[in-house]
């Protein structure tokens, strides 16, 4: 292996790790031994070192305005999922809410308009939008009611 | 970034207080999307990268245990997103060049010039744009094992943990990359000396 002529020996692998250091001691050992005795290795290792020294740095040039946009950027796209979390928790329980006030309705045998009033005001005490977001949730409970006074009377 | 501060930011996020979110990512998005950068190249996609890490961080927060630092755990998701990314890019480029009828135009003629302008013509914007075609020539693992060697200083070892490969298989990626990178470089290289 020490021998000019011998390159069966040489492995241009071992050259690259020894540059970035990442050769146990061993093996940094047993290349260093290869290297006092082939010229071949030695110029490698020396065109390999300069070839990545000469590497041009790769600094990415984000400006401060340009990163505080992008912290701003992604705080944005969160807002909208915090508020996508709580939209479905709140149309549903006010689904539920509904539901109950229905079946209290429908159950009770002659409701007067003194009883219903408090509903009433309950429901307009609710925000608008939540409303029109489960209009659809209410046709479909009308649906259920029909489908559950037609089970009666068949 | 310390411990502590991460466990101070973690403790407001688990509260689902947004403003420790944002507070999270002031303090990382610099060194993220210079990860980012390096890995792809594009700002526009080291920007995409950057943002889908803190997302996933945010989306995650639960199941963080906070075994690592936020900054490895964001490092490490770059690194695959950007892997996935290069993989998809490469991928997307041979369709492009297979599909191309002799009527489409040629996508290379859709691209801006990219020939040196008068104040590029110096030998360092050379090298720089030669290193940037050498590492388009690398596949992906080699691109961002070379990256996070050369430029991050981060240890096989390491890498081999984020990557989820033998350290071998990184060993054998960074001196192809070197190897590729060389060839690329080696008659500006020949010039200088």
């Amino acid at each position: 292996m020490n021998k000019l002529s011998d390159r069966s020996s040489c492995r241009p692998e071992d050259l690259t790790l020894l540059h970035y250091g990442e050769l146990d001691a061993a093996d940094r050992l047993r290349v260093e031994e290869h290297l006092q005795g082939c010229s071949v290795c030695r110029r490698e290792l020396a065109e390999l070192r300069s070839a990545l020294e000469a590497l041009p740095k790769r600094e990415a040039e984000f400006s401060p305005e340009e990163i505080r946009a992008f912290n701003e950027r992604v705080s944005r796209r969160l807002r909208p999922k915090s508020r996508q979390l709580l939209k479905p928790a709140f149309g549903w329980s006010f689904a539920a809410a509904a539901a109950v006030l229905l079946m209290v309705t429908l159950r009770s045998p002659t409701p007067g308009p003194q009883k219903s009033l408090p509903e009433v005001v309950e429901m307009e005490r609710l925000p608008e939008p939540e409303l029109l977001l489960n209009l659809e949730l209410l046709e479909n409970l009308d649906l259920l009611q029909e489908l559950e006074g037609t089970g009666r009377r068949g | 970034m310390d411990t502590c501060s991460d466990k101070a930011l973690l403790a407001r996020m688990r509260e689902g207080d947004d403003s420790g979110f944002a507070a999270m990512v002031a303090v990382h998005s610099q060194r993220v999307l210079a990860l980012a950068w390096r890995l792809t190249g594009n700002r526009e996609d080291a920007e995409d990268i950057a943002q889908e890490a803190f997302l996933r961080f945010h989306r995650g927060i639960g199941d963080f245990r906070g075994d690592s630092s936020i900054a490895t755990w964001l490092h490490r998701t770059v690194t695959r997103l950007a892997i996935d990314h290069l993989r998809r890019r490469k991928l997307r480029d041979r369709i492009f060049f297979f599909r191309r009828s002799s009527e489409e135009a040629d996508p290379l003629d859709l691209v801006p010039d990219s020939a040196p302008s008068p104040g590029e013509r110096c030998f360092a914007g050379e090298i720089r744009q030669r290193l940037d075609r050498g590492m388009q020539r690398l596949s992906a693992r080699q691109r961002v094992v070379f990256t996070l060697r050369h430029y991050e200083e981060m240890p096989l070892r390491e890498i081999a943990a984020v990557l989820d490969v033998e350290e071998g298989t990184v060993k054998a990626h960074l001196h192809r990359a070197v190897r590729i990178l060389r060839q690329e470089l080696k008659d500006l290289q020949e010039e200088s000396s």
